[in-house]
């Protein structure tokens, strides 16, 4: 099975090093979408089938709380999986974005063989529920 | 140990290993006095960035690199070639997401893993050699040598 993920980040640089990880761990990959803030991230939701989001948590315009919580208001897209790329390491933040439906999340500085695990925990998850 | 040194020793460990991890860039300790030199031959603009966090604890963190280096970090980030209108850019996004992860480490070195902190987003800019010189001098400074680039990295904390 290969995955359309999205990008949701608005370091470009950031973006770039999740696109580099996820090749180097050797990720099946559709297609990859990129958005800079939540709200470019909802707008690439609607225009394409998109099945995992990585998203930072601090950004402009719209920040990454804001739009997951846009994106499970809407039922259609409780199917989604999303996983958190933060600079954030708060086990009390963390507990509040899996409350609001985040299944993995993953503190920067990252590696390869962390964006491995959680996708492969998250997906797994994800076929068994 | 002395309650500044002991700190100092353990956001130069967090720099080393955000260093490493983040930019593909080994540090090496330095003095200010080596810095001091250093500096003085490179012809590059310094760039600064800035960051506030604010939770039980709140202060803000800076640090000051040639221009050059933030833009070696972006560009072996992105894989692209210097392309001089996307140069600026390009170091100024590299910097900003450099304090970003380098913040996340400290206040989890200043409080733990327990609290939620606020952080602001990063802000850059371009500083005067004067600018640098009093930075340099700042009792709070720590002094890098990153691949031969000199750095200056400090946290305040505010209350």
């Amino acid at each position: 099975m290969s995955f359309s993920i999205l990008l949701v980040d608005d370091s470009r640089i950031t973006r770039s090093i999740i696109i580099k990880a996820l090749k180097m761990a050797q990720i099946p990959i559709k297609e990859i979408y990129e958005a800079a803030n939540g709200r470019e991230g909802l707008e690439q939701i609607k225009n394409h089938e998109i099945d995992l989001v990585f998203a930072d948590i601090n950004m402009p315009i719209m920040n990454g709380i804001e739009m997951i919580e846009k994106i499970y208001q809407n039922e259609q897209l409780a199917y989604l999986k999303i996983i958190i790329i933060s600079t954030e390491g708060s086990l009390e933040r963390i507990k509040q974005l899996k409350a609001k439906g985040v299944e993995g999340y993953i503190q920067k500085p990252f590696t390869p063989e962390q964006i491995k695990e959680t996708i492969n925990e998250v997906m797994k998850n994800g076929i068994t529920n | 140990m002395e309650l500044q040194t002991e700190l100092n020793f353990k956001l130069s460990q967090i720099f080393s290993e955000v260093m490493e991890k983040f930019a593909f860039m080994f540090t090496d300790p330095t003095t200010k006095e080596d810095l001091s030199d250093k500096v003085n031959n490179f012809s590059s603009d310094i760039i600064m960035a800035e960051m506030n966090f604010k939770g039980n604890i709140k202060g803000t963190l800076s640090i000051a690199l040639p221009i050059y280096m933030a833009l070696e970090i972006g560009i072996n980030a992105l894989g692209i070639e210097a392309d001089q209108d996307a140069e600026k850019s390009c170091a100024q996004d590299a910097l900003k997401e450099l304090i970003n992860v380098l913040c996340g480490q400290v206040v989890i070195l200043l409080a733990g893993r327990e609290p939620v902190f606020d952080l602001s987003i990063p802000e850059t800019h371009i500083i005067t050699k004067n600018k640098w010189t009093e930075l340099l001098k700042d009792k709070l400074s720590i002094p890098f040598i990153v691949e031969e680039y000199p750095v200056l990295f400090k946290l305040e904390i505010l209350s």
